[in-house]
């Protein structure tokens, strides 16, 4: 039993020397030490985010009802396609070609762009993504806008959108009129919020890895929430109640930004030859790059080929 | 010819058995003519030969008793024949039936029709490119291919049965291909009437044939089914209803002799009539009327058929026989009606019909088939009260139609008073008795009243008078009819006589109605008044008075109500029950020491612990965030081993408020402590391990290792307090490990680290000692993991296009964790379910006892279900329904090897209901090609799963 014991003991001391090495040796002028219980939520929010799948994979819905709700949607999306936008939304849906290759979905997406004060995106239910044009004015390059169409991206392909109208998409289906609407809504106003930082985290990963299997700059994601917290000028999730902190529908940003620039950083360790696109000119200009430097514009073996091209990142 | 054979034998035998002695006797005679031989010339040597030559007797001697032995044993009688065990007959539930039926033979059929179905959508895909008749040749060589993998397979008894469902195969695919030589757009090449009713007539003929040479009656059934369904391929004329009678008439042949093949025959007839129907909905307007010809067909199918039950190997009661014989009377008179709608003549056809039936059931009778007189008697019944009611073509009354039924069930209760069987009896007086319920209020609710009404009600009664009392003393003597159990009288009765009353009061209702007219209708309400009251006193039976003064009362109500014309509206309101909420809620209870004692050295170990604490976080923060918990949970780790120190130099040692305790106390705060700040500050520290890791993940196996340390090493002291404290680090455990999967595991992974976790605890739960409940909450881990694979992990997406990144991957390697997880609880079942759990909580008490109660389902049903929706969201769903019918097999194996018939049952149900998915949704909007392998493939699942049952099935419990 001793002799167990002092195995036991050794192995523990083994961790605590691993833990307290790394941690030194390590960056560890942490950009957030500051209490939060944005992360608690997050961890706990999987339980009810994982129900609220679940449920969703019970329900006799699947992505051809999803298709159906979001071709209503882009239609009515198409209304508003003014012709000062042409440019923008073209640019931006060649972009899309680049984040669409991993779908899953059985539909395609399309990108539309709003008028609107502020700088935003969001994802719509069957393909639809809508960025407002102060959003190009506030990303700095390529990268960083193509990290935030596809984190809008992986809203959808992660069925969080889905997840949300499911109600609506049954009734519809069932011929039950607007009772799924009334269902929807009072589960995102009693439950959305325990899950809405989880859902944004898998979107944010989801970001990640197709910045990661792009010719994209890795560092893009973080960059693209440095920009977000420039243009918003004040650190949002600060003294937050726990209350408040409930009630954010996102993960603070500097949280945001330190994750990915670690994660950013470990693979760029492990891979210190891979050179990456930033894109700031191409983004200037509003001609992507691969259609820019290449003359390319629809994409299918969109890895294959760029990947292993030769050639320095692009300012 | 069998008893000749037999004959012949038995003399061969005797003959054989004759020879061998006569053989025996021979030779003996020799030997024993040697030995006298031998004596005489022994007499003659020299002494010193004498003990050669004595040797060499003995060994004659021996020679001669083997023979004799030998010769005994042939002579040897038989063993005695054991009397044969009286057969017991098994009592088996209806659903073990028809599960069998289902198991044993139809998934032999729906397989072989699936792998057709494959075959021709595959022959359709192949088709394209070819010509119509080198896509026929194709098929021919098909069917040829099915026949020969016949040939081949027939030798071996494994194989037997998917032989003879490979040449079924065989012949439908040749028959396919002969009525798609004329009718198939793409294979047709045969454009002349006659040769195309020839190729039909050839492919039903080779159809027919092997199901006759089968000789066994499933395939007998489904040769001639799929023949006749293959008739519905080809445009409806009269030839098609001609070769379909043909077919059900063959089909009827290959049931005689000694068979009783009931199904067989019930299932021809019943298709036959579903034929009909098909005509019926689709071309009765084509073609002109009557339809002299079909009936005459629809008689040809169905007679020879009733008649074929008419043998004596049906004597005795058989349900099976009874249930096949009226399903041949139902078909008969559904296609009868079909094909004689809106004729006069059928009254004329039912009436001979009732009659033949009355002639026929006798012979029933004469045979001894008791189920065979009660059917066909019931049918003449049937019959002459439909009789009664085709009367309305002639333009006839309800009241009459009625009353002639009603007249005519009394005489035919009348008749069945000569063959006494209290079943037709029975059944016949109580046709009696709803024919007059039904004929005496129709004469109350007729809207004219006339006299004609009133000789009715008279005949009606006079009838009665004349047959009732033979009849009844005939249910009374011989205990037939209902039950009477009254002060005047005990036995049995008709009850034909409440309906004297009624009479009365309807003759007394038509009086009132028409007396005005002519009173001599008063006379004759009063003579049948008088005669009621003499059969009343001559019956003594209570039950009739009471029965005449409660009509009297309603009658008098009655009339009272129509003078007055008052009318009541019954209403029911109905009202529902309110919601019930349920609500719950969780105690934790806390159970600190009220006071602490006042001990300095207690007061020291406060001061000491919380300088420790504090000086953990301030002297760490400036080098990393994160140190602050790792100290804090080295500070939890040794105070396992300090409170030993403490136990050992203190006292009291084991009190509740004791040092020791206080420390096990302390040390749980500070783990607590930890927790907190691990979820408040170190969950958002993204400082990563080697570049691969994050660094956190240190402390959290550091932290799972610390408990780990506390709940092996710690208990060693006998403080009651203490180990309880200890005791719950274990839930502690299984709390914080989940929470590090939720935090740092993707979620597509978030199963299989559940899996594992469950396995881990699973195989190191019946090591543990006290902590052996453990075992219990890998069962939790294991649905955890299960709906995780197979409600949430689907809906994820990894944007990848590595095989090991894809949720499909990752969700198999879950899912193999899960069977193995399933597997090895299952062998422990029998630890889990005795007596050497320990200290189980009210979570593990409650997982015991689910486990007690439903036993293996536990593992086996959650986990099929979570893999069945795990393939419903993460493949295709032109392959699904292949998938979920591995699945169905895989379960149906698994009840093989473990012997247990329910699994086998619900892997049927879902072998069903795939296919019935099959038929409405994969059949749409695919590819042919994948349609063809679809179907082949499941096909081959369920021959195979067939085929196996049939060998293995001895192997479940009764």
């Amino acid at each position: 039993m001793k002799s167990k014991k002092l195995i036991f003991l050794l192995v523990i001391f083994i961790f605590v020397g691993a833990a307290v090495f790394f941690n030194i040796a390590a960056s560890n002028k942490s950009m957030n030490n500051e209490i939060s219980f944005s992360n608690v939520f997050q961890v706990v929010g999987n339980v009810t985010s994982s129900a609220n799948r679940g449920i969703g994979s019970i329900l006799p819905i699947d992505g051809m009802d999803e298709k159906e709700l979001g071709d209503e949607i882009k239609k009515r999306y198409r209304q508003y396609n003014y012709p000062h936008l042409e440019k923008d939304r073209t640019y931006l849906n060649s972009l899309l070609r680049n984040a669409e290759w991993a779908k899953h979905k059985k539909f395609d997406y399309e990108i539309f762009v709003e008028e609107t004060f502020e700088a935003n995106a969001y994802a719509l239910p069957g393909g639809a993504v809508v960025v407002t044009q102060p959003l190009l004015k506030t990303v700095k390059s390529e990268s960083e806008l193509m990290a935030i169409i596809a984190h809008e991206v992986g809203h959808i392909e992660n069925s969080h959108c889905f997840n949300a109208v499911k109600f609506e998409i049954l009734t519809k289906k069932l011929n039950l009129g607007s009772l799924g609407k009334v269902a929807d809504v009072a589960q995102n106003i009693l439950l959305r919020h325990s899950y809405s930082k989880t859902q944004e985290a898998e979107a944010d990963d989801y970001a990640f890895e197709v910045i990661k299997n792009s010719p994209y700059d890795i560092m893009a994601v973080s960059n693209s929430f440095k920009s977000l917290l420039e243009y918003d000028g004040i650190n949002r999730n600060a003294h937050l109640s726990i209350l408040e902190d409930y009630f954010q529908s996102h993960p603070s940003l500097e949280q945001r930004i330190e994750k990915f620039a670690a994660k950013a950083n470990a693979w760029k360790k492990r891979h210190p030859e891979n050179d990456r696109y930033i894109g700031r000119e191409n983004l200037a200009e509003k001609i992507s790059f691969l259609e820019k430097d290449f003359g390319l514009k629809e994409r299918t073996s969109f890895i294959q080929e760029t990947i292993q091209l030769p050639g320095q990142p692009r300012q | 010819m069998v008893v000749s054979i037999l004959v012949v034998v038995f003399f061969l035998a005797v003959i054989s058995i004759n020879g061998s002695i006569n053989k025996a006797n021979l030779r003996i005679n020799k030997l024993e003519d040697e030995l006298a031989n031998m004596k005489q010339a022994l007499k003659g040597q020299a002494k010193t030969n004498k003990v050669k030559a004595e040797m060499i007797i003995e060994e004659k001697k021996a020679e001669i008793i083997i023979e004799e032995v030998v010769r005994e044993s042939v002579k040897k009688p038989a063993a005695p024949k054991q009397p044969k065990s009286p057969r017991v007959e098994e009592k088996v539930s209806f659903w073990a039936k028809l599960e069998k039926l289902f198991a044993g033979n139809a998934t032999g059929v729906i397989g072989v029709t699936a792998v057709i179905i494959g075959i021709i959508f595959l022959a359709i895909y192949a088709a394209i490119n070819m010509g119509p008749l080198a896509r026929f040749i194709v098929v021919c060589g098909f069917s040829v291919f099915f026949y020969g993998l016949y040939l081949s397979l027939k030798r071996y008894s494994f194989w037997e049965s998917i032989a003879l469902w490979l040449r079924t195969a065989s012949g439908v695919v040749f028959l396919v291909g002969c009525i798609g030589a004329s009718q198939f757009t793409y294979m047709k090449w045969i454009y002349d009437d006659m040769q195309a009713w020839l190729f039909i007539v050839l492919g039903v003929f080779v159809n027919i044939a092997f199901g006759a040479l089968s000789k066994k009656e499933l395939f007998a059934t489904v040769h001639v089914v799929l023949s006749l369904f293959a008739l519905l391929l080809i445009p409806f004329t009269y030839l098609s209803f001609v070769i379909a009678a043909a077919i059900c008439f063959i089909g009827m042949l290959m049931t005689l002799g000694s068979r009783k093949w009931d199904v067989h025959i019930a299932v021809v007839n019943a298709s036959f009539m579903l034929l009909n129907i098909f005509w019926a909905m689709n071309y009765y307007t084509v073609w002109p009327s009557p339809y002299a010809l079909t009936i005459a067909l629809c008689l040809f199918v169905a007679l020879p058929c009733i008649l074929s039950h008419y043998r004596k190997i049906y004597q005795g009661w058989d349900n099976k026989a009874l249930i096949s014989h009226i399903i041949i009377w139902a078909a008969l008179g559904i296609n009868l009606y079909i094909h004689s709608r809106g004729s006069i003549w059928s009254t004329i056809g039912l009436g001979i019909g009732a009659f033949a039936t009355f002639a026929l059931s006798y012979y029933g009778n004469k045979i001894k088939a008791e189920w065979l007189y009660v059917c066909d008697r019931m049918v003449s019944l049937a019959l002459g009260v439909l009789t009664c009611t085709s009367l309305y073509k002639f333009d006839f009354e309800y009241y009459q139609m009625a009353f002639y039924a009603s007249i005519f069930s009394v005489i035919f209760l009348k008749l069945n008073t000569y063959v006494k069987n209290k079943m037709v009896f029975n059944i016949n007086n109580f046709v009696v008795l709803i024919g007059y319920i039904v004929f005496i209020p129709l004469l109350f609710l007729s809207e004219t009243v006339d006299k004609e009404m009133f000789m009715y009600i008279i005949t009606s009664y006079v009838v009665n008078i004349v047959l009732y009392p033979s009849i009844e003393n005939f249910a009374r003597r011989e205990a037939y009819g209902f039950e009477i159990d009254d002060t005047a009288q005990k036995g049995t009765s008709t009850f034909m006589n409440l309906f004297f009353a009624l009479h009365i009061i309807t003759a007394a209702y038509l009086t009132s109605a028409i007396a005005l007219s002519n009173g001599i209708w008063f006379i004759a309400a009063f003579l049948m008044g008088l005669s009621a009251i003499f059969f009343k006193g001559y019956y003594k039976n209570a039950l009739v008075d009471s029965t005449v003064a409660f009509i009297a009362i309603v009658t008098s109500a009655y009339y009272m109500i129509l003078i007055y014309f008052k009318k009541y509206d019954l209403w029911i309101n109905v009202e529902l029950a309110a919601i019930v909420i349920i609500t719950g809620a969780a105690m934790l209870r806390f159970s600190w020491s009220e006071k602490l004692k006042r001990h300095s050295y207690k007061s020291g170990i406060l001061i000491l612990w919380s300088l420790l604490m504090f000086a953990a976080y301030k002297f760490t923060i400036p080098y990393s965030t994160m140190l602050t918990s790792v100290l804090w949970l080295l500070v939890f780790l040794i105070g396992s081993d300090i409170k030993e120190i403490l136990w050992k130099n203190t006292v009291p040692a084991g009190e509740k408020g004791s040092p020791a305790y206080l420390i096990t106390m302390l040390s749980k705060v500070s783990f607590i402590l930890f927790i907190v700040r691990f979820c408040l500050v170190d969950l958002g520290n993204h400082t990563m391990l080697l570049d691969v890791l994050p660094a956190r993940f240190a402390t959290e196996i550091l932290s799972l290792l610390a408990l780990v340390y506390w709940m092996v090493f710690g208990t060693k002291l006998n403080g009651e307090y203490i180990k309880k404290c200890i005791n719950g680090m274990l839930e502690a455990f299984l709390v914080l490990a989940s929470f590090y999967i939720f935090a740092e595991v993707r979620i597509v992974e978030q199963g299989t680290a559940f899996a594992i976790l469950a396995l881990v605890s699973l195989f190191v739960g019946p090591k543990l000692g006290s902590y052996n409940r453990v075992t219990m909450y890998s069962f939790l881990l294991f649905f955890i993991a299960l709906a995780n694979v197979g409600f949430v992990s689907s809906s994820s997406a990894t944007p990848s296009r590595l095989i090991y990144d894809q949720v499909w991957f990752r969700s198999m390697i879950t899912v193999v964790l899960s069977v193995i997880f399933a597997l090895s609880a299952y062998r422990k079942l029998a630890f889990i379910e005795g007596n050497e759990l320990a200290a189980l909580n009210k979570l593990a008490l409650s997982v015991k006892s689910l486990l007690v109660k439903y036993d293996a389902r536990v593992l086996i049903y959650p986990l099929f279900l979570a893999i069945a929706f795990f393939l419903y969201r993460g493949f295709d769903k032109s392959i699904l329904s292949v998938l979920w019918m591995v699945e169905c097999f895989v379960l149906f194996m698994i009840s093989i090897i473990i012997g247990r018939s329910e699994y086998r049952v619900v892997s049927m149900y879902g072998v069903a209901g795939i296919f019935i998915r099959i038929m409405f949704f994969d059949l749409r909007g695919q590819d042919f090609l994948i349609k063809a392998v679809i179907f082949i493939i499941i096909g081959c699942i369920l021959i195979t799963m067939n085929a196996i049952y049939n060998k293995y099935k001895y192997r479940y419990e009764k």
